[in-house]
């Protein structure tokens, strides 16, 4: 039998074929449990509306040899993978987590330990996960798919990042996916699983870099305990031909903050969704995303925040650039929980579209359950100003830069909302290296 | 309203001295529940002699319902087909709505009033009671072909009754009568257009219509006419349990125009009405059509008990260019309301707008919106939408726009905002938008909060009382609307405004 995302599922129903296939990775209870809700209710179909935009058909029929296993990770000789190792660029004092085809690398990882951090993979570390992986993180949630029970049930069995109560870390953590390339069409499913303590903070950034054509299911859980703070910036700049699903499922407890980026570079078919339930009072919610998708690119983004609490905030603001025959998508839901009071909540989602033929859509819902409350949503699809480019070109601007001087304002105020500097300066740098590549112009702005 | 005869009118609109003149802050509450409690003002029931088929849904009730409009072979095999497709259907559930599954078996699908002798040929021969009826409800047909100037065709139940303005109408060329009527008089345009622009097999309850619509209204305005008046209708429900399926069919040819009002309230009912229409509107090269709806349905009392279900298809297709179809709505009945006013702009340079104030208060439930279909150049819509949710009440903005690859500079705009009264209702935004070219441009923005304390404290402190400071901000945001009404329904929409809301909330 090929294997494809839907054959594994169909599968399911004798899991213990699926188990000993894999390394014996269904070991523990929890993913018994996942893997029955997989069972029954299947991978998203095109009527799930969260799926709406992506292309499902692609998804479950890409072939695929097998499901990595843990210990496929592990047996990856460094050597294997040293060029890739070198060609990432490092973030400014970064404390470095290494994944390598989705499992946990301790021997390429940087130690944390001095810096109030605990990293682990789970099972083999010493972290005590009662609290963190019994409890909401591991929680299965009303608003899940498929995917991510796939990776809950038959992923790889993750790493845990614990910022400990009143730690303020200072370096950021940054985690490097690499694919060791022993197969092309290979299940890389990691999981990582972090939690910021009372009153912590901590940064993280994840990259995901995959050369060939692989199909990659992250997933990202993540705790903030209160008065906690976390930054956490999605980078993923696969090759074309790679699928890219992540999902990051957020819970915010009182006080704490988040801030969120996600910059959707590469794979053909690219699928960034993060789903934050903010079930403490006073919560502060930064989401920001965005998407370049060109050639035959397919790029769908799906943003979730849930208000639970009272006096909430949060904002969330999504750029497309659209060029070729792509396809860009944005799915905003932002859902006010019935009795909640003060919530303030906002969404944004802008696209450009540079090709007659290029694609977006635009989803930017609100749901509703509570008076009290400050909603605003707005939507806007267009191209560059054709006054602004005459205005460029006049003063004798060639057209391909006039196009990137224009294309790097609009893009501009997403990078901008990184407010680390360091990460910033990090994340212009990737940016300019696409805008370069594509109008053979350089992109203004600091750097 | 002021000609509404209704046992429970005096007693709603008239509160007691003491209320009158307090305007602490816990009479504004006061007012607000009351508004929320308020009953149901045109809950009253003729008793009209009725012929109502026995429960059940079957090929024969199609064949019968035709046979009874002694309908041509080729309209009855146009039912019979939508009928065998809708067997195959299942009922849609995506909507954001919750009702008891409705038993399809267990609803009478034809009712109409005995014929006393030959049709009447003049107001004078209508019967006495149904005559009474429509006094009751304010649209005295004596009154309104002397005074108004408005053509009014009569729906009781099933049957249109009466029609006046016939002549008026005939010499301008212009066909407005009740669709059976039209099925004789103009087959050829019947079945040139009818479910050209929403197919029998386009929905669950389009199909449903298409099988058992037992009448409706029909309007075809000739090349080149201006239609000399606004045609209304007002649609009624009478019998029990009986669902009603009306159909409509508006087509304006070349550089013609027209408007076409639709009016509609219904009696207190405890079981559950049905009402799945159909309208569809077909706008040829430079034709203008508009479509104001002011729906008062009984929402259900304040338990959420009955109601009527408000299933409708609507849809308009701009086939020509610089066709213009417009549609403005005020929803504030109907214990369910779930209908998307649409526009499939074809031709190019043609336009579409929409214009919809929803209130829902109890348990009252609307999932309504637009859906603006892109295919022809230069084409632009406008949506405004304004939501106004108190009580229990869930309601919903669902709105697709969708610029094709053909629809080359093409726009649209989209404002929808909704208001929130009390902290147990919801309000919901879930728009569509898909553009598949490089120069079209769409903009959606919308807003959802209570009414705020700042701009009720701004009124309040200049001397108005809480009640008409809420009236004031809730017509300011319902104007956009408004403005888009022709004159004889803003003045019903604002009494209507007025009755759900001002009179109570502000």
């Amino acid at each position: 039998m090929s294997l494809s995302p839907a054959t594994i599922v169909e599968s399911l129903d004798g899991h213990s074929s699926v188990s000993s296939r894999n390394g014996g990775n269904v070991s523990d209870s929890g993913r018994e449990r996942y893997l029955e809700w997989l069972g029954a209710n299947g991978l998203p179909t095109r009527h799930d509306e969260a799926w709406k935009y992506s292309p499902l058909k692609d998804l479950l029929a890409r072939p695929l040899d097998r499901i990595a296993s843990d210990d496929d990770g592990l047996a990856v000789d460094p050597s294997a993978i040293e060029a890739a190792l070198g060609s990432i660029n490092s973030v400014e004092s970064e404390i470095r987590i290494v994944l390598v085809d989705g499992v946990y690398r301790e021997d390429l990882s940087d130690d944390a330990e001095a810096d109030g951090l605990t990293i682990g993979s789970v099972g083999t570390t010493a972290i005590d996960l009662t609290e963190t992986s019994s409890d909401p993180s591991s929680a299965v949630r009303s608003r899940v798919d498929g995917f991510e029970m796939l990776n809950r049930g038959l992923g790889s069995a993750g790493v845990v990042v614990v910022a400990g109560d009143g730690r303020a870390v200072e370096r950021p953590v940054h985690v490097v996916h690499l694919w060791s390339g022993s197969s092309d069409a290979l299940l890389v499913q990691p999981h990582i699983n972090i939690h910021v303590g009372v009153n912590a903070q901590l940064s993280v950034i994840e990259s995901f870099v995959a050369a060939g054509s692989t199909f990659t299911n992250a997933l990202t859980t993540v705790v903030i305990e209160a008065d906690g703070m976390l930054r956490h910036y999605k980078l993923q700049s696969q090759a074309t031909g790679s699928v890219h699903l992540s999902h990051v499922a957020v819970t915010q407890r009182r006080g704490s903050s988040l801030e969120a980026g996600a910059f959707m570079f590469g794979s053909s078919i690219g699928r960034n969704s993060i789903d934050v339930i903010a079930e403490g009072d006073r919560t502060s919610t930064d989401l920001f995303g965005l998407y370049l998708p060109r050639g035959s690119q397919h790029i769908d983004n799906v943003v979730t925040v849930e208000h639970a609490g009272h006096h909430g905030s949060s904002s969330q603001i999504y750029k497309g650039v659209i060029d070729d025959h792509a396809r860009g998508s944005f799915s905003g839901h932002i859902i006010v929980d019935h009795g909640t009071v003060g919530t303030d909540a906002h969404q944004s989602n802008k696209s450009l579209l540079l090709d007659p033929v290029a694609q977006s859509d635009s989803r930017p819902w609100l749901e509703i359950f509570a008076d009290d409350v400050s909603c605003t949503h707005g939507s806007a699809i267009g191209q560059l100003d054709p006054e602004s480019m005459f205005y460029l070109r006049s003063r004798g601007i060639p057209l391909d830069d006039a196009r990137a001087i224009l294309v790097g304002g609009f893009i501009n105020e997403v990078v901008d909302k990184v407010r680390s500097e360091s990460i910033r300066h990090h994340v212009m740098r990737l940016v300019k290296d696409q805008v370069r590549s594509r109008f053979t112009a350089e992109l203004g702005g600091e750097l | 309203m002021s000609t509404v005869e209704s046992p429970t009118e005096i007693d709603t609109l008239e509160p007691p001295a003491s209320e009158t003149n307090a305007d602490s802050e816990g009479q504004g509450n006061e007012e607000i529940r009351e508004f929320i409690e308020r009953d149901y003002q045109y809950g009253f029931v003729s008793d009209l002699d009725q012929e109502i088929l026995p429960k059940g849904l079957n090929e024969d009730v199609v064949r019968f319902i035709s046979a009874k409009k002694d309908e041509p072979e080729w309209l009855l095999e146009w039912r019979l087909n939508a009928f065998r497709h809708f067997m195959t259907m299942t009922e849609p559930h995506w909507q954001n709505v919750s009702f008891p599954k409705i038993d399809y078996q267990d609803i009478s699908y034809w009712a109409g009033p005995k014929k006393k002798g030959p049709a009447p040929k003049s107001l004078d021969e209508i019967d006495p009671k149904t005559r009474e009826m429509f006094d009751k409800l304010g649209i005295s047909l004596a009154e309104q072909e002397r005074l108004s100037g408005v053509a009014v065709d009569a729906i009781v139940d099933s049957v249109s009754v009466a029609t006046t303005f016939k002549t008026k109408l005939a010499e301008a060329g212009v066909v407005f009568c009740s669709f059976s009527e039209a099925v004789r008089t103009h087959p050829e345009l019947v079945r040139q257009y009818l479910g050209t622009v929403v197919p029998p097999r386009d929905n669950f309850f389009a199909a449903l219509n298409s099988a058992v619509f037992s009448d409706g209204s029909f309007v075809f305005v000739p090349e080149g006419v201006r239609c000399p008046m606004e045609l209304s209708t007002y649609f009624r429900m009478n019998a029990a349990e009986t669902g009603q399926f009306e159909r409509t069919l508006i087509i304006a040819e070349k550089g013609a125009t027209v408007s076409y009002l639709e009016g509609c309230t219904a009696p207190m009912r405890d079981e559950n009405q049905l009402h799945a229409a159909v309208v569809e509107l077909i706008a040829l090269d430079d034709a203008n059509i508009k479509y104001s709806t002011v729906q008062n349905w009984y929402p259900g009392d304040e338990n959420g008990v009955g109601g009527i279900y408000n299933f409708v298809t609507k849809r308009g297709k701009c086939a020509g260019h610089r066709s213009k179809i417009s549609w403005t709505q005020v929803e504030t009945g109907s214990a369910i309301t779930w209908k998307y006013p649409s526009v499939v702009l074809q031709g190019d340079d043609s336009v579409g707008e929409f214009y919809s104030v929803a209130v829902t208060t109890h348990y009252q439930q609307a999932d309504t919106g637009t859906k603006m279909v892109h295919i022809g150049k230069n084409t632009s819509s406008t949506i405004v939408s304004k939501g106004i949710s108190a009580g229990k009440a869930q309601q919903t903005y669902r709105g697709q726009v969708k610029m094709m690859r053909s629809a080359t500079g093409s726009r649209n705009h989209t404002q929808c905002d909704s208001l929130l009264i009390g902290s147990d209702c919801g309000a919901h935004t879930f728009p569509y938008i898909e553009v598949k070219n490089d120069s079209s441009e769409v903009e959606h923005e919308a807003s959802t909060s209570k009414i705020s304390d700042d701009q009720l404290f701004y009124c309040r402190q200049r001397g108005m009382n809480e009640e008409d400071a809420t009236s004031m901000i809730v017509n300011g945001f319902c104007r956009d609307v408004f403005d888009e009404l022709p004159m004889e329904f803003a003045v019903e929409a604002q009494a209507l405004m007025r009755v759900s809301l001002e009179g109570s909330v502000g």
